[in-house]
C-alpha cells in the first residue's frame, strides 16, 4: 500500500502546505473580497430599488388621496355654485314678472279709465241725439212748440230706466 | 485513477499502483524535508492552479447581474458561506475564507482524481490527516483563544451523576482527540476504497476482453460506468462532509454548546 510508504511523506506534506497556503491566499485576497463585494452591492442595490419603489408607491398613493379629495371639493362646490345660480334666476325671474304685472295692472287701469270716459262721452252724445230726435219727431208730429226742457228731462229719465222708458212709450 | 490504463492488461493489473508517488523531479532535501516534485505534487498544483483560474475568472466580473461564469463562482461561494452561518453563525465567517479553501482544495483533488490516469491526492492518508490535523489545531486554538481555560468544560457534560463523570470525561477526550483521525480516514477511506474498486472492475474487463471472452466482460464494463457515477457523487459528498464537520466542530469550540 503506497499511502503507507513514509518516504514519500515529506516530499507530501511540503507540496501540500505550499499548494493550500497558495489556494488560501488566492482565495482570502483575490477571489473571496471580489464576490462579497459583488454579493454586497447587489444586495444594495436590492434594497435600494425596493425602497425607491416603496417610496414611488407611497408618493403615488399620496397624490391618488390628493386627487380624489379635490374632486370631492370640486363637486361641492360645483353643487352649491349651482344652487346659488338657481336661486339667483329665480329671484330674477320673480322680479321680473312683479315688474311686468305691475306695468300690466297700470295699462290695465288706464285702459279702463280710458274706457270709462269714452262711455261717459258716448252716452252723452247719444243723449243730445235723443234730445234733437225726439224735438224733431215732436216737430214732425205737430206740436209747434215743444217744450224744451221737459224734452230733456223725459229723455235723461228713460236713459237712467230704459225698462220705464219702454212701459212709458 | 480507475483502471482503463495499464496497456500490460489482464490479471496482472496491480489496483494499488495508481496510488504510487513517483518523483518527476529530484529536488534537494531541505532541513530534512524531501522537495521532490513528485506526481502528487502535480496533481496538488493542477488542482489549486484550475480552481483559482476558475474562481479568479468568475469573480472578475463583478456585475449586478451576473453571467454564467460569475454565477457558478457566487454560486460555489453562497453554498461555503450558507453552511459557515448556518452551523457556526456570523463569528464563523471570520474563518470563511480557510473553510471555502478546504472546500475547494478537496473537491478539485477528487474530482480530478477522476480523469483517467489522474493521481488522486485526497486518497493519501497523509495528506487528508494534514488537512484534518489542520482543522483540529484551528478549533483547538480557536476554543482557547475563545474560552481560556474554561474551555475544557467541553470534556465535561452537564446535567450527569458525579459518579459518572470521570468515565464520560475520558470518553469525551477521546472523542474529541480521534477527531482528526475520523476525519482524514473518512475522506481518504472513500477516495482509496472507490479507486480501487473501479480499477479492479476496469481489471476485469482488461483481462475477460484480452482473453477473448468479451461478451463476459459486459457486466464488469457496465459496472464500471455504474460505479464511476457514484464516485462522482463520492467527489463531491466526501468534499461537502469534510467542511461541514470543520464547521461543526469550530461551532462548538465558539459557542461551546454540545
Amino acid at each position: 500500500m503506497p499511502q503507507l510508504d513514509p518516504s514519500s511523506f515529506g516530499s507530501q506534506l511540503f507540496w501540500l502546505a505550499i499548494c493550500f497556503v497558495t489556494l488560501y491566499l488566492v482565495m482570502a485576497v483575490v477571489v473571496l473580497p471580489r464576490i462579497t463585494g459583488t454579493l454586497a452591492a447587489r444586495a444594495e442595490q436590492m434594497e435600494g430599488d425596493l425602497a425607491k419603489a416603496e417610496a414611488l408607491r407611497d408618493k403615488a398613493e399620496t397624490a391618488l388621496a390628493a386627487y380624489e379629495e379635490a374632486l370631492a371639493q370640486a363637486r361641492t362646490r360645483a353643487l352649491g355654485l349651482a344652487q346659488d345660480m338657481r336661486a339667483e334666476v329665480q329671484a330674477e325671474t320673480e322680479r321680473q314678472k312683479g315688474e311686468l304685472d305691475a306695468s300690466l295692472a297700470k295699462s290695465a287701469k288706464a285702459a279702463d279709465a280710458r274706457l270709462e270716459k269714452a262711455r261717459t262721452k258716448a252716452m252723452e252724445g247719444l243723449q243730445s241725439a235723443a234730445q234733437d230726435i225726439v224735438a224733431d219727431v215732436m216737430s214732425a208730429v205737430g206740436v209747434e212748440k215743444a217744450d224744451e226742457k221737459a224734452v230733456a228731462k223725459a229723455v235723461t229719465q228713460a236713459f237712467s230706466s230704459p225698462s220705464d222708458t219702454v212701459k212709458a212709450g | 485513477m480507475a483502471g482503463k490504463s495499464n496497456a500490460e492488461g489482464g490479471a496482472g493489473i496491480d489496483p494499488m499502483h495508481q496510488f504510487e508517488v513517483h518523483p518527476i523531479i529530484e529536488l534537494p532535501t531541505i532541513a530534512g524535508v524531501d522537495t521532490s516534485f513528485t506526481n502528487a505534487s502535480l496533481w496538488m498544483v493542477l488542482a489549486i492552479g484550475l480552481s483559482s483560474l476558475f474562481l479568479i475568472a468568475a469573480s472578475r466580473r463583478t456585475s449586478i447581474v451576473p453571467g454564467r461564469l460569475q454565477l457558478m463562482g457566487e454560486m460555489a461561494y453562497s453554498f461555503v458561506a450558507n453552511m459557515v452561518k448556518e452551523n457556526v453563525g456570523t463569528e464563523g465567517m471570520k474563518y470563511f475564507p480557510f473553510i471555502f479553501s478546504l472546500f475547494v482544495f478537496i473537491l478539485f483533488c477528487n474530482m480530478l482524481g477522476m480523469l483517467p490516469y489522474s493521481f488522486t491526492v485526497t486518497s493519501h492518508l497523509i495528506v487528508t490527516f494534514a488537512l484534518a490535523a489542520t482543522v483540529f489545531l484551528l478549533v483547538t486554538l480557536v476554543g482557547f483563544a475563545r474560552h481560556g481555560v474554561s474551555f475544557l468544560k467541553l470534556f465535561v457534560p452537564s446535567g450527569i451523576p458525579v459518579v459518572l463523570l470521570p468515565l464520560l470525561v475520558v470518553i469525551e477526550v477521546i472523542s474529541y482527540l480521534t477527531r482528526p483521525v475520523s476525519l482524514s480516514v473518512r475522506l481518504f477511506g472513500n477516495m482509496m476504497a472507490g479507486h480501487t474498486m473501479l480499477k479492479i472492475f476496469g481489471g476485469f474487463v482488461v483481462g475477460l476482453s484480452s482473453a477473448g471472452l468479451i461478451p463476459l466482460a459486459i457486466a464488469p464494463f457496465a459496472l464500471m460506468v455504474a460505479f464511476t457515477g457514484l464516485e462522482l457523487l463520492i467527489a463531491g459528498l466526501q468534499a461537502y462532509v469534510f467542511t461541514i464537520l470543520t464547521c461543526i466542530y469550530l461551532n462548538e469550540a465558539i459557542h461551546m454548546d454540545h
